[in-house]
């Protein structure tokens, strides 16, 4: 794949902001490829403590991708936006395969490389995905809040700038949300009775 | 729930979690009413609110532990002529996946690896190309092909390889329940493997058992080979990412003490490896568990500590096999087996039955280790032998682990001074000198104080300590901010350094005792301490501190009038009490301080003429001879000083070109020269001299571009040289004098607002811009003197302005205040 020019990501968000929901398909892939290549560096030299914040991932894909320069702040705005989905996408998505893989008996040879004592958080993860997707059905906007904060990692103030709210009403947004989530993943793994 | 439930839940919710939880019943009862299956919901995602465990406590998924998938799954993608079809591992490097040749007639199967980006630079891919060629030229049974390799169009590298379907070395092992010698067979296998790539000069560095693949024929198969070279040694990444991406591609636990410890890597190092592999092969454990990522641990680990007997891990062991696996293992690559034959060799005559060649002198050397690391533990073993025949083993072990565990702590409070001091007096010292070095000495400075703050506060009532500590916390303070040296500009941090010096060594002077040692550590502190002061502007105070530093100098030389030390310390804090008392304004006690230096030095220079330290002393005192005389105001007399200090310094920089102080003195006898020459009206000969700095100081500032003293010197000789073309009539050239001081002021007095001189300097080159300017460009003049006015009038109000200044500052008032009139 090779690496988009910063203009073709800008004419492309130019697009979806303009109604072209085609110029979402082709901006994804993009976004996408450069989240993982940027995540997989960063863990490489950030592992084992955990330190490696999505902000910086997502903050650092916007840069590789669109520059620094005559960037509007719509555009901005609707890359994090598209950023923190694409970050849920990637870790649910990985978390799916991960799940999948280990149902099947040891056919391949997987080596017990450096991951080996993570805490396996992939039911949790998917459980919290599920219970988001039920959160996005009763309040898509309090939904982008929880993708912004917790996927793609950005603090209450930039999740304010980019949903366009106060930082009040993410604060209030993020704490109805987290007792909303946890009480879904809760219920599943039947906790609350 | 619909939307609408969710909101009105979303609402009462938010109220209920914002209250106190004694507020929270009268709130609910008030916003529920009747509704008891609301309230009941409020209440249950409440507690979930509360409860806490989970991914939500964390700030984001990445820090909760979500894992982040490495790469893009890429199967069905294709690389050059392959086909990627399905991951079959992954790992510190990248990924592998399982190809075919897309344009093969024939099916043929490779592994290929996707190496992480990042990982590996373009210069390292050039590198990269020479190396394959190496490693494609092996060419044996055991060992796994390298086929091909190159870059993505994305530009990732890739490596081709032989597929090998098999097993890693372990899961192979245990699957089958290999008896010890079948694995011994095995192990030799990898040997002979591992000999041969040693014959072809290829080591392959990251040797684990996850390494060694066997088939189900059981034909071991080496992967790899010589591909740690590539992403170890480049230059991809360097200092703390390097190191970070040292760990995570090898393994620690496999990795030999001259590996972590950055050394050179031979094929001693493989040996090393193949002997951690039969270790675990044998014992199916690790020699060492390395659990901590800190790299000061696994050094330790890996470096120092003795693995445990094989034969401790699993019954049935015999201690032939120890010795052998310990024999491959030594920190030491030269007394392992000479090579990977050697090793195989030794096993072959275990499992033939023959002495093993590891027993003869083993003991001899673990004697010898032991005896080394516990010097005074010896004897006491001793006793404790005849105790363990005594039957008192198990009284003798607690004993032992209290015993440990204090010299444990004993050990590290020692090794945190010997750190500190190591750190400042042997590495900075060592730096101190070298061009190129400010960054290198501000970290060290850091982690310096962080070591002698956490001994200072252990160190109550001992005097030695207290002492070593002060002696400490002066030099740091040194490197913060000595005025005399090339220091970091760090002021407010040097000042705070010198004061706890100050304060751990005056009660140890003032106390009973000896305390010549304390005494000696405490003038040093008060007269560099002086020189702080003097930097911030203030000479009053800094003379003052400064004869604190003479009187105890004066006492120590009196008591051993002919050691040259003593005197030699006396001269310089002579030699301080003038520089401080020129500043002062009193010339008068300068001159007869100087005298008092002159003498001493001269004494000196009698017993031993060609030592440097009395040499640069005797330079320093002519130069500041030449400054009394400028204060004096005879001019001619300071002329002749200050060029009798440069003949010296002009002769030292020459035998040692290396030494920024030598450097340094030169320059500033330069400028005083030129600054005389042009007080007297011989601004032709002074524009020369400036020249002559300037090119000095672009010595200093070309070997150490960030050096602010080097910066600031180049300032100020731009700033001279515009004075001087002002007054040759040179306008133009003036001006572009200036523009080129300018930053360098700008940016000093940006990091360290308190540096009194160059902020002085700074709205002097304000106002000399702006009076040439204003022939030109009369906007721009108002604006700057505008800002001389703005930079010496809070100085003027502090006290900090030098008397020569305050002309200066009211000339700059008058010609503003004329701009504003006209406009």
């Amino acid at each position: 794949m090779e690496k988009p020019s910063g203009e073709e990501v800008t004419a492309l968000l130019k697009e979806w902001s303009a109604g072209d929901r085609g110029a979402l398909e082709r901006l994804m892939p993009l976004v996408y490829g450069e989240l993982r290549k940027l995540a997989a560096s960063h863990l490489r030299t950030e592992r084992g403590d955990h330190t490696l914040q999505p902000t910086a991932l997502v903050h650092e894909a916007y840069l590789r991708l669109v520059g620094q320069r005559s960037v509007t702040w719509a555009n901005r705005a609707h890359f994090f936006g598209i950023a923190a989905q694409m970050m849920r996408r990637v870790l649910v998505d990985h978390a799916r395969r991960r799940q999948a893989a280990k149902r099947t008996p040891g056919t391949l040879y997987v080596a017990a490389g450096p991951d080996a004592g993570v805490p396996d958080r992939v039911p949790e993860l998917l459980a919290l995905d599920r219970a988001l997707t039920e959160l996005e059905r009763l309040d898509p906007r309090q939904a982008r809040v929880v993708e912004l904060r917790f996927f793609a990692g950005l603090s209450v103030e930039e999740t304010a700038e980019v949903a366009g709210v106060s930082t009040a009403t993410v604060k209030r947004e993020w704490r109805t949300a987290r007792a909303f989530l946890r009480h879904e993943i809760g219920l599943e793994a039947g906790a609350w009775g | 729930m619909t939307p609408e439930e969710w909101g009105r839940v979303k609402g009462i919710l938010d109220g209920a979690l914002e209250r106190p939880a004694s507020e929270r019943a009268a709130f609910l009862d008030a916003a529920c009413g009747s509704d008891g299956a609301l309230r009941e919901r409020v209440e249950s995602l409440a507690r979930a609110a509360e409860s806490d465990g989970g991914m939500l406590d964390a700030e984001n998924a990445v820090a909760a532990g979500v894992e982040v998938p490495p790469m893009p799954g890429r199967a069905g993608e294709r690389i050059g002529v392959y086909a990627l079809t399905a991951e079959i591992a992954r790992g510190g490097m990248g990924v592998v996946y399982l190809a075919r040749r897309a344009d093969d007639a024939f099916e043929r199967r490779v592994a290929v690896k996707l190496m992480r980006p990042g990982l590996v630079s373009e210069q390292d891919l050039r590198r990269f190309r020479g190396e394959r060629q190496i490693a494609a030229g092996l060419d044996h049974p055991y060992i796994a092909r390298l086929l091909d390799g190159g870059t993505t169009a994305a530009g990732e590298p890739y490596l081709v390889m032989e597929h090998v379907e098999g097993e890693p070395l372990l899961e192979y092992c245990r699957a089958r329940g290999l008896p010890v010698r079948e694995r011994l067979r095995l192990f030799r296998e990898i040997c002979a493997a591992v000999q041969y790539a040693h014959q072809h000069l290829v080591v392959h560095r990251d040797l684990k058992p996850g390494n060694v693949l066997v088939t189900p024929e059981g034909t071991p198969k080496l992967l790899d080979f010589g591909i740690a070279k590539l992403l170890t040694e480049g230059s991809a990444a360097e200092g703390a990412d390097r190191t970070a991406t040292l760990e995570r591609v090898l393994t620690p636990e496999y990795a030999s003490p001259e590996q972590v410890r950055g050394r050179p890597v031979t094929t001693a190092s493989d040996v090393y490896s193949l002997g951690v592999v039969l270790y675990e092969l044998l014992s199916g454990e690790k020699p060492y568990r390395i659990a901590s990522s800190d790299p000061a641990e696994l050094l330790r680990v890996v470096c120092e500590r003795e693995p445990e007997r094989p034969s401790t891990r699993t019954a049935g062991l015999s201690a032939d096999l120890d010795a052998i696996v310990l024999k491959a293992m030594r920190k030491e690559p030269e007394r392992r087996y000479p090579s990977a034959a050697a090793l195989s060799e030794d096993v072959g005559r275990y499992l033939d039955g023959q002495p093993v060649e590891a027993r003869r002198g083993s003991a001899a050397y673990r004697a010898s280790r032991f005896v080394r690391r516990h010097r005074v533990g010896v004897a006491a073993t001793a006793l404790v032998l005849v105790a363990l025949a005594g039957g008192l083993f198990a009284t003798w072990r607690e004993a032992a682990r209290a015993r440990a565990a204090e010299e444990r702590a004993e050990r590290r409070f020692n090794d945190v001074r010997r750190l500190a001091n190591s750190f400042l007096f042997e590495f900075h010292d060592a730096i101190r000198d070298l061009p190129g070095a400010t960054p290198a000495r501000a970290l060290v400075v850091r982690r310096a104080l962080e070591y002698l703050d956490s001994l200072a506060k252990e160190s109550t009532g001992d005097r030695a300590l207290r002492r070593e500590l002060a002696e400490a916390y002066r030099r740091v303070g040194d490197v913060q901010g000595n005025a005399f040296m090339a220091n970091l500009g760090d002021l407010q941090g040097a000042s705070e350094s010198y004061r706890k010096a100050i304060a751990l060594l005056e009660p140890s002077v003032a106390g009973p005792g000896d305390s010549d040692a304390d005494q000696e550590t405490l003038a040093t502190t008060y007269l560099v301490d002086g020189g702080l002061a003097l930097s911030e502007g203030q000479a009053a105070a800094a003379l003052e501190i400064t004869k604190k530093g003479l009187a105890l100098r004066q006492a120590r030389a009196e008591r051993a009038p002919g050691d040259a030390d003593r005197q030699m310390a006396l001269a310089q804090a002579w030699q301080y009490v003038a520089y401080d008392a020129t500043i002062a304004g009193k010339s008068a006690e300068a001159a007869a301080a100087l005298a008092k230096q002159a003498s001493i030095l001269e004494a000196q220079r009698l017993e031993r003429p060609a030592d440097r330290a009395v040499r640069r002393s005797l330079g320093q005192n002519a130069y500041l001879g030449g400054d009394a005389a400028a204060n004096a105001s005879d001019l001619p007399r300071a002329l002749e000083r200050y060029r009798a200090a440069a003949e010296i310094q002009q002769g030292l920089a020459a035998e040692d070109a290396s030494s920024v102080t030598f450097q340094r003195d030169l320059a500033y006898s330069l400028t005083a020269i030129g600054n005389t020459e042009a007080a007297l009206g011989q601004t032709a000969a002074a524009l020369d001299d400036f020249g002559r700095t300037l090119a000095v100081f672009e010595r200093m500032a070309a070997a150490d571009p960030k050096s602010t003293d080097a910066r600031l010197g180049l300032a100020m000789s731009h700033h001279n040289v515009g004075q001087a073309l002002t007054k040759l009539g040179r306008p133009d050239e003036a001006l572009a004098a200036y523009r080129r001081a300018r930053p360098a002021y700008e940016a000093v007095v940006a990091a360290s607002p308190q540096a009194a001189w160059a902020s002085g300097m700074l709205g002097t080159l304000y106002l000399d811009t702006a009076d040439v300017e204003q022939s030109g460009d009369p906007g721009s003049a108002c604006e700057l003197y505008g800002k001389a006015v703005n930079m010496l009038a809070p100085m003027a109000d502090s006290g900090r302005l030098e008397e020569r200044r305050r002309g200066q500052l009211e000339r700059a008032r008058l010609r503003r205040a004329a701009c504003h009139d006209r406009s």
